[in-house]
C-alpha cells in the first residue's frame, strides 16, 4: 500500500504548475477569487484559497492577467481577465502538456519505446 | 446569499474576526498593496462565509471555519508580498556556509594565535596568556557566525530573484579526490622535522652558539636536564621516526596511529611544561647572559612561554590533523 503522505507529496509536485494554466485557461471569461476557485473545484482542479489569491495577483503583477473592479454590487470585487501575453503562454503550457501527454500516453502503451 | 459580513453575536462597533484577520494580515503587506488588497480579501472572505451559509451552516462557525482555512494571516501576507519564509534560502545557502567555514578556519586560528603570542610578549603568564587567545577566539567565533548569518539574512530579503552570489558552478571547480595514502612527501617532511629537532637539543650542547654576543658561547637549554628531560625527549623523538615509518608501511592513518600520535603529542606537553613551570627550562647561565643584553625583566621567560605556547599549538594542531586523517582513511578505505 503506498504511504498516503508519499503520495500527497509527489501529485502536489505534478500539480503545482496545472493550477497557473487552468487559470490562465478559465479566465478566458473573467471571474472573481471565490467563483474562480469554486469554477476550477467543479472542473477537478482542487487548489487552495490561500494559494490561489495570492497567485491571481502574481499573475496579474507578471502582465498575465488584467484585473478590473465591479462596484456595481453591494459587495465590491476584482474581477481577473487573462491578457493577450496570458493566452500566448496558456496555449505554449497547453502544447507542452499535450507533448507530454502523448509520449506517456506511447510510453504506457509501450515501455520500451 | 443574504448573509451580512458581520456575524450574529458580536457588538456593533467591535472587530469581528474577519476585521481583525484582515488586520493582522495586512500588517505585513507593503502599504502600497493594502488599498487594492483589502477589499478583495474582505470580499473573498465573506463569499466563502455565504457560500458556508447557503450550505446550512451557522455564520459564526461558517466565518470561523473559513479564516481557519486561510491559514497564518502572516503566512498569507507573505506569499502575497513573495517574501520568503526561510532565513537564507537555497540561493545564497551554500556560499554562505562556504565564506563562514573559510573564514572560521583561517581568521580564527591566526588570531588566536597572534593574540597568544603577543601577551606572552606583553609579560603575560603563559597560563593566562592561552586564557585570553581562547576567550579572544572564542568572542570572534562568535561574532563571526552572527554578523556573516546577518548579511546573509539581509542579502536574501534584498536581493533581485535573479542576483547571484557567486558565479556559475563549473566542472572546473570539482575538487580534488582526496586520497588517504601517505605520500613519500609526507613522511620525508615529519622526518626531516624530526632530525632538525634532535640535532638542535644535541648541538647546542656540543657546540654552543654565542648567542647574546657575549664572547662566551653556552647551551640555551639547562644542562643539568641531560639527566632526565633531554634523553627523554630524544627518545620521544626517536619514537616519533618510528611512528612515522611505520605509517608510512602501513600505507594509511588508522585510529591506533592517530591515537598513538596524540599520546606523544601529549608528553612533550607534559614535558615542557613541567620544565617552564619549575622554571628549569633554560640554562641559568644563558639567562644571566640575556639579563645583560636585554630588558632584564621577563624577557627569558617570555622566550620560554612563546617556545611553550607554540608548542602547544602544534601538537594540538598535529593531533587533530592525526584524528582526522584517520577517520578519512576509515572511511575511504577499500
Amino acid at each position: 500500500m503506498l504511504d498516503p503522505d508519499l503520495l500527497a507529496t509527489h501529485r502536489q509536485e505534478l500539480r503545482r504548475g496545472t493550477t497557473v494554466l487552468a487559470c490562465l485557461v478559465v479566465l478566458t471569461t473573467p471571474d472573481y477569487g471565490y467563483a474562480l476557485l469554486d469554477r476550477l473545484a467543479s472542473m477537478g482542479v482542487h487548489t487552495e484559497a490561500n494559494t490561489l489569491y495570492p497567485l491571481l495577483r502574481r499573475l496579474e503583477s507578471q502582465g498575465l492577467l488584467t484585473s478590473d473592479w465591479d462596484t456595481q454590487d453591494a459587495r465590491p470585487r476584482k474581477f481577473y481577465r487573462t491578457s493577450e501575453a496570458g493566452t500566448e503562454l496558456a496555449q505554449q503550457l497547453y502544447a507542452d502538456w499535450a507533448t507530454l501527454y502523448a509520449s506517456l500516453t506511447k510510453i504506457q502503451g509501450d515501455p520500451r519505446s | 446569499m443574504t448573509a451580512t459580513t458581520k456575524p450574529t453575536g458580536t457588538k456593533p462597533g467591535s472587530p469581528t474576526l474577519t476585521d481583525r484577520y484582515v488586520y493582522a494580515a495586512l500588517k505585513h503587506v507593503p502599504a502600497q498593496q493594502r488599498d487594492d488588497l483589502e477589499p478583495e480579501l474582505r470580499a473573498s472572505i465573506a463569499d466563502a462565509t455565504d457560500a458556508r451559509v447557503t450550505n446550512g451552516e451557522a455564520v459564526d462557525a461558517a466565518e470561523v471555519a473559513v479564516l481557519q482555512d486561510l491559514g497564518d494571516p502572516e503566512a498569507l501576507a507573505a506569499t502575497y508580498a513573495d517574501r520568503p519564509l526561510h532565513l537564507i534560502g537555497p540561493r545564497f545557502f551554500l556560499d554562505y556556509k562556504r565564506i563562514l567555514i573559510l573564514l572560521l578556519s583561517i581568521v580564527v586560528p591566526i588570531v588566536t594565535v597572534v593574540i597568544g603570542v603577543t601577551s606572552t610578549l606583553g609579560g603575560a603568564s603563559l597560563g593566562s596568556a592561552i586564557l585570553e587567545a581562547l576567550m579572544v577566539g572564542g568572542q570572534l567565533i562568535v561574532h563571526l557566525f552572527f554578523w556573516i548569518t546577518l548579511a546573509a539574512v539581509v542579502l536574501e530579503r534584498v536581493a533581485k530573484p535573479s542576483d547571484k552570489l557567486e558565479t556559475e558552478w563549473t566542472v572546473g571547480d570539482l575538487p580534488e579526490v582526496v586520497t588517504n595514502r601517505i605520500s613519500i612527501g609526507e613522511t620525508l617532511w615529519s622526518l626531516v622535522w624530526i632530525a632538525i629537532a634532535a640535532s638542535v637539543i644535541v648541538w647546542q650542547q656540543v657546540q654552543p652558539f654565542d648567542l647574546t654576543r657575549s664572547g662566551q658561547p653556552v647551551p640555551v637549554l639547562n644542562p643539568d636536564l641531560w639527566t632526565w628531560a633531554w634523553p627523554l625527549i630524544l627518545v620521544l623523538l626517536a619514537t616519533e621516526a618510528a611512528l612515522v615509518i611505520r605509517r608510512h608501511l602501513a600505507g594509511i592513518w588508522t585510529t591506533a596511529s592517530a591515537a598513538l600520535n596524540a599520546g606523544l603529542n601529549a608528553a612533550y606537553v607534559i614535558v615542557l611544561m613541567a620544565l617552564l613551570t619549575t622554571g628549569t627550562l633554560l640554562n641559568p647561565a644563558f639567562v644571566t647572559q640575556l639579563e645583560n643584553v636585554t630588558d632584564p625583566l621577563g624577557s627569558a621567560l617570555s622566550i620560554a612561554a612563546i617556545a611553550s605556547f607554540v608548542v602547544l599549538v602544534a601538537a594540538i594542531l598535529d593531533t587533530v590533523e592525526g584524528w582526522r586523517k584517520a577517520r578519512r582513511g576509515h572511511r575511504a578505505a577499500p
